[in-house]
């Protein structure tokens, strides 16, 4: 059933109030100038629209006590001491509340991604990044009508966590386009696959796996355009650049791994909050979590020149670094 | 196979099912009914395999409890290997 009345949030909703650098620019040149790849993500994109508010049944109910109806081995505190010993009344809670964290970070998610494709627009000087772009803007505006009708199913919404904050922040405000590129499309973009590939390889809903396939291949398309826009950058970068996107990348990477751990869920669910950020960071889903996330950013890290002695010692520290042998996933 | 050509892939298959299970590294001839494997890290060990050797199409293998690493391996590259040459041919 549907959760009736206005949803609770978890700590006021905030408006979150950044200023912008950059510039805005108009191109007189109207030729695709060898962006041929863009142009043909772009007619792609085109082709590919679907509108939320018509192809989906928004009637559907949800499983109030499980949402997403995932099994438990998909929530990150499962498989913990803590878990074994809560009773079934408190593992609903934690069900209710680790489903609605996730749907509402990918919320936020998707309003950051919506931000940064309305700078590439503006800031793109080439008319299929340009294009690109645009037709991203409309792709995220998309999400962001569906995911937030699908917490509305849901029972409390949360605020952005504080790595996904810090990491918005830093991807939106950059005065470099191709950070925000960077930020967008391989780091959160790189994020959202991994939480939707398991959304849709583990949910037994169809609502919810229809709804998360549809958006994935919108997301595996943004994914590719920023690998396809970035690589031929990097390329020519300076020392001087390339040790400002390494910065970025190793610092990008930490926040994520941070932001997938959940720590605001525990104390809402009434769960000692220490123990549990303790308990959580060597979960079994967190360490699948985070596979699924590096083995997508790492090759692509790799292919934009980016792996870097510095950006290997942190992949290194987390663990991941092995992945620098894996293949790209095939361009959307 | 979409990864490189240098690439080894069972090396790589090998060490992503001991991330999986959270253990040592498995011999390419133990089966896979010995590996402990479950119902959810089978779904990881496939996307995994997803993005090593291409879509996996899981009806065109045969597999089964004493399936090993290695058999999986040579099945998924050659499978790789038939998409490829269809797509050339296409």
């Amino acid at each position: 059933m549907t959760l009736s009345g206005s949803p609770t949030y978890q700590g006021a909703p905030r408006v979150h109030s950044w200023r912008l650098a950059g510039e805005a620019i108009i191109n007189e040149r109207y030729e695709d100038g060898g962006g041929a790849d863009l142009m043909r993500l772009y007619h792609k994109a085109k082709a590919s629209q679907w509108n939320a508010e018509v192809d989906v049944d928004w009637g559907y109910q949800l499983d109030p006590d499980n949402p997403l109806n995932l099994h438990d081995g998909t929530l990150i505190i499962y498989g913990t001491p803590l878990w074994d010993h809560l009773d079934e009344s408190a593992r609903t809670q934690v069900r209710r509340h680790s489903h609605a964290w996730l749907i509402s970070q990918i919320l936020h998610g998707e309003q950051g991604a919506l931000l940064c494709a309305s700078r590439l627009a503006q800031g793109e000087d080439s008319l299929p990044a340009k294009l690109c772009a645009a037709a991203q803007v409309i792709d995220e505006a998309r999400h962001v009508e569906a995911y937030s009708r699908l917490l509305d199913k849901m029972l409390t919404r949360y605020p952005m966590s504080r790595s996904l904050r810090g990491l918005l922040h830093d991807t939106v405000t950059s005065s470099e386009l191709d950070i925000t590129n960077l930020g967008m499309q391989i780091l959160v973009e790189g994020v959202a696959l991994a939480i939707f590939g398991m959304i849709v390889a583990y949910s037994r809903d169809p609502f919810v796996k229809s709804l998360v396939t549809r958006i994935q291949r919108d997301e595996a398309r943004h994914f590719a355009l920023g690998r396809i826009s970035l690589e031929p950058v990097y390329r020519g970068l300076t020392d001087a650049e390339r040790k400002i996107r390494e910065e970025f990348v190793c610092d990008g990477a930490v926040a994520l791994f941070e932001h997938l751990c959940a720590d605001d869920i525990w104390e809402p669910v009434g769960l000692p909050a220490k123990e549990c950020k303790e308990a959580v960071r060597e979960s079994p889903l967190a360490r699948a979590l985070r596979r699924n996330l590096f083995r997508r950013l790492v090759p692509s890290i790799r292919d934009m020149t980016l792996l870097t002695p510095k950006v290997r010692t942190t992949f290194e520290q987390l663990g991941v670094l092995d992945y620098e042998h894996l293949p790209n996933q095939a361009v959307a | 196979m979409s990864t490189s050509e240098n690439v080894n892939s069972l090396e790589l298959l090998r060490k992503e099912v001991a991330r999986i299970l959270h253990t040592e590294i498995p011999e390419s001839d133990v089966p896979l009914a010995e590996l402990g494997i479950d119902s959810l890290n089978v779904v990881e060990l496939l996307l995994f395999c997803d993005q090593l050797y291409g879509s996996v199409e899981m009806d065109r293998l045969d597999i089964g409890q004493f399936t090993t690493l290695q058999s999986l391996d040579e099945q998924l590259r050659r499978e790789a290997a038939r998409r490829e040459e269809e797509a050339v041919t296409a």
